[in-house]
Formats: C-alpha cells, sequence, structure tokens
C-alpha cells in the first residue's frame, strides 16, 4: 500500500511487502542534559542524542526484534513510537497517520492501537489496585458495559493461562511470570494492533523466561498483533522475531528477516555481537574496545571497527538495501 | 459473578490488628466516649456559675474540680474539647483538601504555576506557624471560624508540599506510563493512579494535624484572639487557668492533659493508619 509511506522516496530502507503498520523515518531524539556549574566550567554539550536518524518499519502481524547494548538507545526509539518522547527529528507514522507531533489529546485515540509490556511488571501496575481493576480499566476507559467488562476480564486472564481468583489480588502477592501475564493480558485488553516489549522477560527467571515468550508467540498468531520486542538477549531475538533491527549509540546499523541475519551478518558491529552468542570459532572481536563518542563526525563504530577504512572517518554511512528486507549501514561491510 | 475481593478488606483487617492503632483509637474512643458521656450525664452546665463552690479540687462530685467562676471543670472540658476538636477538623479539610489539589497539580503538571505556588509556599514556611496564625487571626477577626481559617492556611503549604513532592515522584512511576497509554485523562490519573497511592502520608498528616490543630485553636484562644468566653474551649479554659494556678492547679493542668490526651491518641492513630495503608508493609506485618 503506497499511501502507507507518504515520504517513501526520501529514504532508502528496504521496501517491505505486507502492508505498513509502523514507520519511522529518519528519526533523531535528543534530551536536554541538566544544566549545572560542571556542565558550563567542563563545556560538555547540553543535549544528548539517544537515537539518530533511525529508520525502522513494522508491518501487520510482523514481530520485530530491537537488539543493542544497554544504552544504545533501543528503549528511546520504541518509547518515541509510543510518542511518550516527541523526536526532534524524523516522522512517526502509526496506520498510515502522521503521529509525530500530535498532542496528549490526540494520541489517546492512538494509543488505544498500541501497548506496552514493561520490563518489569511488578513496577507497571498500581500497587493500589486488585488485578481486576488493572484488567478493567481500559475497558472502562473505552466506555465498555460493566457486565462486558466482567467477562472480557475473565476471557484475558484465561488467555494468559492465570486462574480466576488472580482477580481479587493484588500486584505484589503474585509472582513476576504471574505479573508478565498479567502485564500482557493488560496490554490486549483491547485488541491493539501493536505490542511494544521493553525487555518484557529479561527480568525473569530462565525457567518462567520461556513460557512467558512461548505465551507471547502464542498470542500474537492468535490475534494477530504485531510486536515490536526489545531486548539485549540474541536468543530471544532469534527465537520470537520475523526480522532484526540491530542498534548501535542510537543507530541503526543493520536490519533483516532472522534467518539471514544470523546466518550472514553484513554490519561488523552485528558480527561482534552475533559472535558473543555462538562459537563459530572466528575471529572472537571483543564489544567496546574503544571509546564511541557519538558526536564525532565518521561512521559510530569506527573506534571499535576492525574493517574500518578512510571513508569511515567523514561521515556516517547511509543505510542502503543489499538484499530483499536486508538493509546496511556500513562502507566497507564483511 | 464471583464478585472479587474488596480492596478495603485486608486494609482494614491490618489497621486493626495493628498495636499502635489500637492504643490509638482507644486513646480517642475514650475520650469521644468521655466527651459524649459527659455531655448527657453531667448534671451541670458548662456556663452554670455557682459562687459557692469557687476553686474547689477535684473531688468525686467535681472530679476535674471548678474553676474561679465554680463552673465544673469537666464539663467545660468536655463541651470545650468538642469545639476544639470540630475547629481542628474544619481547618484540617478545608487545608488538607487545597493543599492536596493545589500539591498535586503543581506537582503533575510542574511550570510556571508549580514555581509560583512552591514559592508563595516557601514564603508562608518563612513565618514561624504561631506567628503566621496570629497575623491571619489579626487580618480575619476574632472567633471560632477565623480560628479554622487560620489553621487552614497554615496547613495548605504543608499538604501542598507533601503532596506536590509525592506526586511528581509517583508521576515518573511506570503504572502512571501505563495509565497513560491506556488514554486515561490527567484527572483521572491523579484521581485513581496517584491519589492512592500518596493517601497514607497525607492522611498521616492529617491526624497529626488534628492534634497540632487543637494546640494552635488552645494558643489562640489562650491569648484571646480565638473562641470568646463565655464559650468554653479548651485554650480559652487553659488561660483562665494559668490566672489562679496557684490557687487552683488542677484547672490548667487536667485540661492541659485532656489534651495531650487527645492528640497522643491522634498521633497514635496517624502512625498506625500509615502502616495500615502501605500495602507492601501490610505484607510484611501479616
Amino acid at each position: 500500500m503506497p499511501d502507507d509511506r507518504p515520504a517513501a522516496e526520501a529514504h532508502v530502507a528496504a521496501p517491505l511487502h505486507a502492508p505498513l503498520l509502523v514507520d519511522v523515518q529518519n528519526v533523531t531524539v535528543r534530551f536536554r542534559r541538566k544544566r549545572t556549574f560542571a556542565t558550563l566550567l567542563s563545556n560538555t554539550p547540553t543535549s544528548f542524542r539517544a537515537v539518530a536518524e533511525a529508520d525502522l518499519a513494522i508491518a501487520r502481524q510482523e514481530v520485530v526484534a530491537l537488539v543493542g547494548e544497554s544504552g544504545s538507545g533501543k528503549t528511546t526509539l520504541g518509547r518515541t513510537i509510543l510518542r511518550l518522547y516527541e523526536p526532534n527529528e524524523g516522522v512517526v507514522v502509526f496506520e498510515g497517520q502522521d503521529i509525530t507531533h500530535l498532542r496528549e489529546r490526540q494520541l489517546r485515540a492512538v494509543w488505544r492501537r498500541m501497548a506496552l509490556v514493561f520490563q518489569d511488571p511488578l513496577s507497571s501496575l498500581n500497587p493500589r489496585h486488585t488485578i481486576h481493576t488493572a484488567l478493567a480499566t481500559p475497558l472502562r476507559i473505552a466506555g465498555r458495559a460493566a457486565s462486558d467488562v466482567e467477562d472480557r476480564v475473565k476471557a484475558a486472564l484465561q488467555r494468559v493461562g492465570l486462574p480466576l481468583d488472580a482477580r481479587g489480588r493484588y500486584p505484589h502477592e503474585l509472582s513476576g511470570g504471574q505479573l508478565q501475564r498479567v502485564a500482557l493480558a493488560r496490554a490486549l485488553m483491547l485488541s491493539p494492533a501493536l505490542v511494544i516489549a521493553d525487555e518484557a522477560v529479561s527480568k525473569l527467571d530462565v525457567s518462567v523466561r520461556s513460557q512467558i515468550l512461548n505465551l507471547f508467540k502464542d498470542l500474537q498468531a492468535d490475534l494477530n498483533i504485531s510486536f515490536l520486542f526489545i531486548t539485549h538477549d540474541l536468543h530471544v531475538a532469534r527465537y520470537i522475531s520475523d526480522r532484526v533491527a540491530v542498534m548501535f549509540f542510537g543507530r541503526i546499523v543493520e536490519t533483516g528477516p532472522v534467518r539471514s541475519l544470523f546466518r550472514a551478518p553484513r554490519h561488523p558491529y552485528t558480527r561482534a555481537l552475533l559472535a558473543t552468542i555462538d562459537d563459530r570459532g572466528e575471529d572472537t572481536p571483543q564489544l567496546r574496545r574503544g571509546v564511541v563518542d557519538p558526536d564525532a563526525p565518521g561512521c559510530i563504530y569506527q573506534a571499535q571497527c576492525p574493517r574500518r577504512i578512510a571513508r569511515c572517518a567523514e561521515a556516517h554511512p547511509p543505510t542502503t538495501t543489499v538484499e530483499r528486507d536486508h538493509t546496511l549501514a556500513c562502507y566497507n561491510p564483511g | 459473578m464471583t464478585a472479587p475481593r474488596k480492596p478495603g478488606s485486608g486494609m482494614w483487617y491490618t489497621f486493626r490488628s495493628n498495636r499502635v492503632a489500637q492504643a490509638g483509637s482507644a486513646i480517642l474512643l475514650f475520650a469521644l466516649v468521655a466527651i459524649v458521656l459527659v455531655r448527657l450525664f453531667s448534671p451541670y452546665d458548662p456556663n452554670d456559675k455557682d459562687y459557692m463552690s469557687i476553686l474547689l479540687g477535684p473531688s468525686l462530685e467535681h472530679p476535674f474540680g471548678t474553676d474561679s467562676f465554680g463552673q465544673d471543670v469537666l464539663t467545660r472540658v468536655a463541651y470545650g474539647a468538642q469545639v476544639s476538636l470540630l475547629i481542628s477538623v474544619a481547618g484540617l479539610v478545608l487545608g488538607g483538601l487545597v493543599g492536596t489539589v493545589i500539591g498535586m497539580a503543581s506537582g503533575f503538571w510542574g511550570g510556571v504555576f508549580d514555581t509560583v505556588t512552591m514559592r508563595f509556599t516557601e514564603l508562608l514556611y518563612s513565618f514561624p506557624t504561631y506567628v503566621l496564625a496570629l497575623c491571619l487571626m489579626l487580618l480575619l477577626g476574632y472567633g471560632s471560624r477565623s480560628v479554622s481559617l487560620a489553621i487552614a492556611l497554615v496547613y495548605v503549604p504543608n499538604f501542598a508540599r507533601l503532596a506536590r513532592s509525592m506526586t511528581s515522584a509517583t508521576r515518573a512511576e511506570n503504572y502512571v506510563t501505563a495509565a497513560r497509554l491506556m488514554g486515561q485523562s490527567p484527572a483521572r490519573i491523579l484521581l485513581r493512579e496517584i491519589l492512592p497511592n500518596i493517601a497514607a502520608p497525607l492522611l498521616v498528616q492529617f491526624s497529626a494535624g488534628l492534634g497540632f490543630g487543637i494546640i494552635m485553636e488552645a494558643g489562640l484562644s489562650f491569648v484571646g484572639l480565638g473562641v470568646q468566653p463565655p464559650t468554653p474551649s479548651l485554650g480559652v479554659m487553659m488561660a483562665d487557668g494559668k490566672d489562679y494556678f496557684q490557687k487552683g492547679p488542677w484547672v490548667l493542668t487536667l485540661t492541659g492533659f485532656s489534651v495531650a490526651w487527645i492528640i497522643l491518641g491522634l498521633n497514635l492513630l496517624g502512625d498506625g493508619l500509615r502502616d495500615a495503608l502501605d500495602p507492601r508493609l501490610r505484607r510484611r506485618l501479616s
């Protein structure tokens, strides 16, 4: 659907074949630093660029994993898609609507179609509300009838495999795995088109993690939702996603279908990252060998890159499509 | 349709099983029952002057003795405590409501409103409480209504600052973000998501403030700015008692003891409330 991409010719991200749900174009997010005497004296920049010129598309019913180390801007990008942050540059399109600069009042309608699952489920549930209240609230906001609410809460609990007597419980009375089920149930309450899961399984025990991951996978298949799975865990990314986007210091350096990306990563950073999880016996490059200066000209990865060439110091490489659905920002890919 | 467990029940249970709260409620209940009983069964009128029995010490006939007009001190304490409590409650309810609304608004939205209100509360804070109340009384005029208003104005900044700091901390919680993403309006978020989580310290402040309100009423009436005689109030009576303390020390002491008793009860109740209203603490206790 060409209508879904109003500025398609402006950038060179991969043309996706399914209709787009989310289209992030050239988005930059800066955070203002707190001004103190120390920052004035040391002449540090007053803002910090968390996400730089990011392009990311999510098709309907697609599961995209956003991977990267902590501090790479994954969460910021996820929250910018939710419009919890307003980007300084670029455009965020959701379901064909430009939501880049909508006000909170206008965003409420958009937010009914999106949901966020937090890393720490306990903190995402109001400690003073019972599980029933937590699950019923989205329905009440949406103006559903009381009798309808009761049935839907029951159905939601069953869907995520929780007993009905969980309704009267408070969040602190449930385990981490149960809480993440509740959080997922709440996210799905209004049948959103997009669920953003921000490290949703990384705080869980390994034994519980796979259960929750399977639950995510089953529900995604049943309900035809798109997922953006933000994670630093490559195993999780490989297990759950259709497509992977790799972030490094605020920039998306490579995106591609999960299979081809894991089989043949092109960007030196992706290769380094993937080498940490399997023992292919290649040269094991260490992550973070040099110091990254996000404001320096040139490629963001040049300080660590083993394949650095002269051009890398000039400008950050543009994102190009190397294969179908596979994009890359590198002058000298492997 | 099986009804989900009511959120209140567990809270009430811990409140009742909390020893501090038990002691506080018992002390307060005793005071309230005593006030009611004395009012119902006392053979004396608080303003009945009996010049044949001036400044009699405590006895079976007059458990708290009589004052310089021969009035029964216990009866007057019961009537006076009621007057003082009502003045204090009225002041705290008004000050608590206004302060909480202002504080929550500035904590939630920040910005210019926040800056202005907080500088204003700092200004009010820079006066010693009693001096501020005295100034307000001079502006508002004498009488019990003015005492309530003065107590309210003294407490607006307390509640505002408390509510503001807790609101701005709670606003950053993930469950508030989650509530925003559900499309809840700011008013709803403040009332349903934030207020229940900051209510406990506000309630503690309220019950401690009630005690302080009584002290403030007593203090203002003591210097003659508050409740005007012959209406009995605890402050009026203590002011009266100090004039002839050497001849009849029971008037001042026993009235003061009644004040201390009520305040002790209120403070213990406040502490118990704080524990009972915190669900995380509740689990630890059970």
